[in-house]
């Protein structure tokens, strides 16, 4: 497929790096010409995964934060991993209004919006080793 | 990011400009609160008109304001909300929440 494409990117765990991973995954999404309204969808989605990793996997630590993502066949696959600490029952966290943050600045509403964003969303992670969220969005189909 | 404030007759304005993630929340709150706390205002409105971007950082800023202003006895409504912000909030339930507004009163 001559739309067929991956990127790489390393960064630290810096909060004023989450405008710059969303755009950038914004970038290589928009080479499938998809509507206004699904990029939107998409940097929002990459942008609660990335301030999941910050907030919760490195917490007061800084680390780095590995993102690869590909199109391939008009579907955009982003994948956002960290070496954090790990969420110890990935089926809590995704609860709606489940948060362990600070509740006047936190919502608990992360998971479900890449839920809602995305057309698949996989957690997987490792007390002390890290977690790995995959998000998937099929971009030929114009809503 | 950043927040612009009017004040008139016990109302607060806030009118919000930019992209509110988590990196912008953290002291955008922070100006809003205190504002709220010098102002004591009646009526608080949320202006979201110029809000170009949001993620789940936005809904907090909205429901952490409501808590706030639950405990000193103002009133909070969102207004100018249209678009990706609204769709967010009524996603997530906010407009149970905090009143959606037509803005009506022009501070």
């Amino acid at each position: 497929m001559k739309s067929d494409n991956c990127i790489k990117m390393e960064f630290l765990s810096k909060s004023c790096n989450e405008g710059f991973s969303r755009v950038a995954i914004a970038a290589l999404a928009s080479q499938l010409d998809p509507t206004l309204e699904q990029i939107n969808e998409i940097k929002t989605a990459v942008s609660e995964a990335v301030t999941n990793a910050i907030v919760h996997g490195y917490r007061d630590s800084i680390g780095i934060i590995y993102i690869t993502a590909k199109i391939r066949k008009n579907k955009l696959t982003v994948t956002i991993r960290d070496r954090g600490c790990g969420i110890p029952d990935i089926e809590k966290a995704r609860e709606p209004l489940f948060t362990t943050g600070n509740e006047n600045e936190r919502s608990g509403m992360g998971f479900t919006i890449m839920e809602s964003f995305m057309d698949r969303v996989r957690v997987r992670s490792t007390v002390g080793g890290g977690t790995k969220v995959t998000l998937e969005k099929q971009l030929d189909i114009k809503e | 990011m950043s927040a612009e404030f009017k004040s008139q007759n016990g109302t607060l304005r806030v009118l919000l400009c930019g992209e509110i993630d988590h990196h912008t929340a953290r002291e955008l709150c922070e100006s809003i609160d205190l504002r709220i706390a010098s102002a004591k205002p009646q009526v608080v409105l949320l202006d979201f008109s110029r809000v170009s971007f949001m993620d789940s950082s936005g809904l907090a800023v909205a429901v952490g304001r409501k808590r706030i202003c639950d405990k000193i006895g103002s009133k909070i409504y969102i207004v100018n909300i249209s678009g990706y912000p609204e769709k967010i909030l009524r996603m997530a339930g906010a407009d149970k929440l905090i009143e959606f507004r037509e803005d009506e009163n022009e501070i």
